[in-house]
């Protein structure tokens, strides 16, 4: 690749430390029965069945095996796969108590995310985290989840934001969600291909209708592979078991993320958070799926007034998509910065869509 | 990921089998392998070799493992059309290449957003990494644009060739040398005052 010589010392140099660090990664020999339990919903079916499952529990692999997700909290799932064929997969595969492969850990079904390494005999010990949690919101088109970003501190990411979700504590005063607070999670594995979550059976006593039920579920299954970063299946059990949520949603079988643009808000504010203290130079952050890709934005100050007004645009129309701009040096004070679907009909199709976050300048 | 990886169905160029060095050449009977044997078979000997590959371009082993496991289902359903194991691997890694490539985009926008704090604690890789002789070499290609990364992972780790590593960053040979021409002489740059 090179004829200096100089070159050829670094390339070795190079050479040495990828082998270096390829030797030390510790790699799950539960990779087969992933990939298996994953062809065998959509190819030909593997002649052995169910004995599939019951390796892939044996095999289940922790959440704990995640590293870094709380800095990558700040996005969201990519959707990676190219398929969603329906889940086919046994109810009886429940994943037992499960192990992390890398190192000996303790047992508990649900490990720290942070935890490799640690002796067996102590505790999981919690780590603080950023964790994505969604919430429902009420809009001109229904409701729809919001996300939002908290810092908890927890075993793992997915326990974090799961925990966060279903106690209920939004930043956003017209965020809610219809869990019971008295909910706790059980386990939380990641293994087979899904990820199961076992709710105690508070999760059963929510009231909700239809509507809000299925947007319930969804708001766990958003919230819980948002944290984890995989875009898998959720396998919902209430005290162990699957059961008819509410009386609406059945959790019989893996449930998947619905469409985004079927459930989410459509523009999504990220910084600054709701209710978040700034300085006087502010960026907005955000994603948003709208017509042409132009996103009308107010600031208003406390008193409702527009401060200032403007569009923005995002990388692409139609899908999720991320903007940002920067707002002109501000004065200390309260502010609400408003962002809007563009209503391309001066108001015809009905009501827009709008994300509001008030926040302090100091 | 499975969208931009139609690559796979030309030729792969001769001798490009394996995801490490010194693979034996597999038997005609492979073409008699259904999708399940497929993957059985390139498991064996592809994916802890591409694991490893993935994880030096994207620095963290649970994603390079599920990114690999995305490849394999790609193939499984492929497998029809490939037929043939030098292909398939050939296509495993466009993909596992390709899923990297994603992943680090999308995690490129996250981090674009530190205003959310840190955690208070390192994850375990990367306190075990930094114990590692050679931090600075390693900073100075973890700061590496991702192509320039891609590209010198695939020449000094996979040992692939300028024409395989075209292939499966389906990119130009001329494109091949230049990524890693650059990638070089940064990290030469940030490393020279501490040889």
């Amino acid at each position: 690749m090179s004829t200096d010589p100089s070159d050829d010392a670094l390339a070795e140099r190079v050479r040495r430390l990828f082998a270096e660090e390829a030797d030390s990664m510790s790699i799950d020999p539960g990779g087969l029965d992933e990939i298996r339990s994953r062809t065998a919903q959509r190819g030909p079916r593997w002649g052995w069945g169910p004995t599939i499952a019951g390796v892939a529990a044996a095999a289940a692999v922790v959440v704990g095996v995640v590293v870094w997700t709380g800095q990558r909290g700040g996005g969201d799932v990519v959707g990676t796969v190219a398929e969603s064929p329906s889940p086919a997969v046994s109810a009886t595969a429940s994943p037992g108590p499960a192990t992390a492969t890398a190192s000996p850990t303790p047992t508990t079904a649900a490990e720290p995310t942070g935890g490799t390494g640690q002796p067996a005999s102590t505790p999981p010990a919690t780590v603080r985290l950023v964790v994505p949690v969604y919430y429902v919101q009420d809009t001109p088109r229904g409701l729809r989840l919001d996300r939002e970003f908290h810092q908890v501190r927890a075993t793992g990411a997915a326990e974090g934001a799961l925990a966060e979700m279903l106690a209920g504590r939004s930043q956003d005063p017209s965020s809610t969600s219809s869990w019971d607070p008295a909910t706790t999670v059980r386990s939380v594995t990641r293994a087979g291909g899904r990820i199961t979550v076992d709710l105690s059976r508070h999760a059963a006593t929510a009231d909700v209708g239809s509507e809000a039920a299925e947007l319930a579920v969804q708001q766990l299954v958003y919230t819980v592979t948002a944290a984890l970063q995989a875009d898998l299946p959720v396998q919902l059990l209430v005290a162990g078991k699957p059961v008819e949520l509410w009386g609406h949603v059945s959790t019989q079988r893996p449930i998947r993320r619905a469409d985004p643009l079927s459930v989410r808000k459509l523009v999504q504010i990220n910084d600054p958070a709701y209710g978040a203290t700034t300085t006087r130079t502010v960026t907005v952050r955000g994603e948003a799926a709208v017509f042409e890709a132009t996103l009308p934005w107010e600031l208003r100050g406390a008193d409702g007034a527009v401060v200032q007004s403007g569009t923005a645009t995002t990388a692409e129309g139609q899908r999720f998509a991320p903007f940002s701009f920067r707002l002109p040096r501000l004065a200390p004070g309260t502010y609400t910065i408003v962002v809007s679907e563009d209503d391309p009909s001066g108001g015809e199709a009905g009501p827009v869509m709008t994300e509001e976050h008030r926040f302090t300048v100091r | 990921v499975i969208g931009a990886v139609n690559r796979a169905d030309r030729a792969v160029p001769p001798g490009s089998g394996a995801g490490v060095p010194g693979r034996p050449a597999r038997s005609d009977q492979a073409q008699r392998w259904s999708a399940d044997d497929a993957v059985t078979e390139l498991y064996r000997t592809e994916y802890r070799p591409l694991v490893r590959v993935a994880g030096l371009i994207l620095r963290d082993v649970a994603e390079a493992e599920d990114v690999v496991q995305d490849a394999f289902v790609a193939m499984h359903g492929r497998w029809r059309r490939l037929r043939d194991p030098d292909r398939a691997v050939g296509y495993l890694r466009q993909c596992v290449v390709n899923g990297c490539r994603d992943r680090l985009r999308h995690a490129a926008v996250v981090a674009r957003h530190p205003v959310h704090p840190e955690p208070d604690r390192a994850s375990a890789e990367a306190a075990v990494l930094a114990d590692l002789r050679g931090a600075a070499l390693r900073q100075a290609i973890a700061r590496l644009p991702e192509r320039q990364r891609t590209a010198l992972v695939l020449r000094f780790y996979a040992d692939l060739s300028e024409a395989q590593i075209a292939l499966a960053m389906g990119i130009s040979a001329g494109s091949v040398k230049t990524h890693a021409s650059r990638a070089l002489a940064a990290l030469r740059a940030a490393t020279e005052d501490l040889a």
